[in-house]
């Protein structure tokens, strides 16, 4: 028998697990940390409302899912380009390096917005490209095929100027 | 200027580790859904609240005709008719017409009481 995963204490785990990934993901398409923590907790709440988690086979894959529709079903969000807030970090950055995690955001911020997903889906949501390409309503090789330009571009972004890149440790 | 090749640079990003969010306000959920229980509950208490008071006089109207009605069949013709008794027995009806059904057809008071008025049974009897 399949266990029951649309329950309270279910919810919250998988809010646990994914959330900050979900959050980052939404972030990244909303451009606002406000509206995008907003999204992710309608959509919790609503997969608790509805108990439709049993019939999904892959929960991850779906949340991203919805996190995406919830953001792009906002107004504003599907009619903006993303905007990075200087104010609000995204990440928790390796030795507090907080230089760093601004940069990162920005470099982020530069990218196309459909690069952008691709390359948050797959580098800290570490879902497949297959499963990307579900999220996204595009095709594997698509998906594969921005990611590598995503992450070329970023590189590009981040290492132009400065040495970050080529010694990470810093 | 030396760059990371793909895995390396991946595995400099995730470095980075992604804010968790604000905790779930699933506590604000469940008293959210159980006010909006209590408020469809209470939508249906007011309807069925105003469905009684639209049909209730309605009702008491037609158990009173029908009261009525059974009344005037059980009324018995004073036989014989007196001015006195076809005073009491006008006094008595709920209607002048069907004091008239009772007096003109008094075997059939039953059964024409309620449904046939004496008047129009005369009205069909002059045409023929």
């Amino acid at each position: 028998m399949q266990p029951l995963r649309t329950n309270s204490v279910e919810i919250e785990r998988l809010y646990r697990e994914h959330g900050p990934v979900l959050l980052l993901f939404a972030t990244s398409i909303a451009g606002d940390r406000g509206r995008a923590q907003d999204a992710v907790q309608q959509v919790f709440l609503r997969v608790l409302e509805k108990r439709k988690l049993d019939e999904v086979e892959d929960v991850k894959a779906y949340l991203f899912t919805c996190v995406r529709n919830a953001v792009l079903n906002d107004h504003k969000a599907s009619r903006r380009s993303v905007a990075i807030e200087e104010e609000s970090a995204w990440f928790d950055p390796p030795q507090r390096d907080f230089t760093a995690e601004l940069r990162l955001r920005r470099a982020l911020g530069r990218l196309p917005d459909d690069q952008r997903q691709v390359l948050v889906l797959h580098v800290w949501g570490e879902l497949t490209f297959l499963q990307t390409a579900e999220v996204l309503g595009i095709s594997s090789n698509t998906a594969a095929s921005r990611y590598r330009y995503a992450l070329a571009n970023l590189r590009e972004s981040l290492c132009a100027k400065e040495d970050s890149c080529a010694n990470p440790s810093r | 200027m030396p760059t990371l090749p793909d895995d390396q640079f991946e595995r400099y990003l995730k470095q980075f580790r992604p804010l968790a969010p604000e905790q779930l306000q699933l506590e604000e959920h469940s008293t959210k859904s159980r006010t909006r229980a209590l408020a469809a509950l209470t939508s249906v208490a007011a309807a069925v609240i105003v469905a009684f008071l639209i049909l209730y006089p309605r009702l008491r109207q037609r158990t009173e005709r029908d009261v009525q009605h059974a009344s005037v069949a059980r009324i018995e013709v004073p036989q014989p008719l007196t001015i006195r008794s076809a005073d009491a027995l006008l006094a008595g009806a709920p209607s002048f017409k069907a004091a008239v059904d009772v007096l003109a057809l008094p075997s059939h008071a039953t059964s024409f009481g309620v449904k046939q008025s004496a008047l129009e049974v005369l009205g069909k009897d002059s045409k023929l």
